[in-house]
């Protein structure tokens, strides 16, 4: 057991003071005031609270803050840099890949995981990779759109200009 | 909170680990039982450590050919709980305080009635606000046994829009239509410095 205090979060050093089971998602959320980062199932079930350690996604509702206090976090917030936000946002945006948004941080984090070990996934791998994140939107084919925007595959999305009005 | 495993279950007492951990509380009313604790660890701890009895009720429950019709009569016609007047209670009061609680607009239809109940007891008031509730269990309480389309289960769509001239223009659906009130109240902000809180948007708000 024992205490955390201090994490490693979108390249800062940051001060905290928590038991080491908590969970990461609150330690982020309510300690570092880094509300990106979305409470959904609390069981790893719908990927809200997605977040990468080290370059990989992780369900930060489910992971005990003393497992990765020493490792590089990365949260939404951490995607932008220096005022540009990060391609898969970009995509996102032009996708129009989200309804109310609230798993939005989550499926850009896991979107982000999946680009970063293949760059160029196919539709399929796409959907076996996000299946396991919820939109209970059901924005689900403007996300697939997004993702394939980012990764250069796609300069629109699929819904644009497909069929002229009658 | 703690919850009953089913419906209409009512609490009958708890096995007690709550002493060992400094600074829990276990706060029960009636059948319902709540923990605090210092952190979330700490109330995890307890509450899987504390051993509850629950009482199953005598009332039989409605199965799946018969959910409908249960849920209909009883919310319809009620079973027939006293129901007050609360400019009466107003009236009567030798004291009254008014406050207005809001919670999160949610930007589908509610899953749940928008209702609250304002208890107040030795001084203090406890407002309580739904969630998804029937007889006060959760219906879905874990997403591992709630079943959601997930992306492997949405097959590709093709989306249409038709222009209909011969009709006036009608509802796109809700993506666009949520932004619009904040976009002009926001506008409105911008040009007089004044906010607008409720709809519609008038003048007389000003």
């Amino acid at each position: 057991m024992g205490n955390v205090t201090s994490l490693t979060v979108n390249g800062k050093k940051l001060t905290v003071n928590v038991d080491s089971q908590t969970s990461l998602l609150s330690v982020l959320r309510n300690d570092l005031d880094l509300t990106g980062t979305k409470y959904g199932c609390g069981e790893a079930q719908c990927g809200a609270c997605t977040v990468l350690v080290e370059g990989q996604q992780m369900r930060s509702c489910v992971t005990p803050v003393g497992r990765v206090a020493n490792k590089q976090i990365i949260t939404i917030e951490g995607l932008e840099k220096d005022g540009q936000l990060h391609r898969v946002q970009e995509a996102f945006l032009k996708a129009d890949a989200m309804q109310c948004g609230y798993c939005t941080p989550g499926m850009i984090m896991s979107s982000v995981a999946l680009l970063t070990k293949n760059s160029q996934p196919t539709r399929e791998q796409i959907v076996q990779h996000m299946d396991r994140n919820v939109c209970r939107c059901g924005a689900y084919l403007r996300i697939i759109a997004a993702i394939q925007m980012a990764s250069g595959q796609k300069e629109g999305a699929p819904w644009c200009g497909r069929r002229k009005s009658t | 909170m703690v919850r009953p495993p089913k419906v209409n279950m009512t609490f009958d007492s708890e096995g007690s680990a709550v002493a060992e951990v400094k600074g829990i509380q276990l706060v029960r009313d009636g059948n319902f039982l709540g923990l605090a604790a210092p952190d979330q660890p700490n109330a995890i701890r307890v509450a899987k450590t504390t051993t509850m009895r629950w009482k199953t009720s005598s009332e039989p429950q409605p199965d799946n050919a018969t959910l409908f019709d249960y849920f209909r009569k009883n919310a319809r016609e009620g079973r027939g709980r006293p129901v007050g007047s609360v400019a009466d209670g107003f009236a009567a009061a030798d004291k009254t305080h008014e406050q207005t609680y809001t919670v999160a607009y949610i930007a589908h239809a509610p899953l749940e009635p928008r209702a609250a109940i304002a208890e107040f007891v030795d001084n203090k008031l406890t407002v309580w606000t739904g969630t998804q509730l029937a007889n006060g269990t959760i219906l879905n309480p874990r997403f591992k046994n709630y079943r959601l389309p997930r992306f492997s289960d949405v097959p590709p769509i093709e989306v249409v829009l038709v222009n209909r001239k011969d009709l006036p223009s009608a509802g796109a659906g809700e993506t666009p239509i949520v932004g619009l009130a904040p976009a002009v109240s926001n506008a409105i902000f911008a040009a007089t410095g004044k906010r607008l809180r409720s709809l519609p948007l008038a003048p007389n708000g000003l």
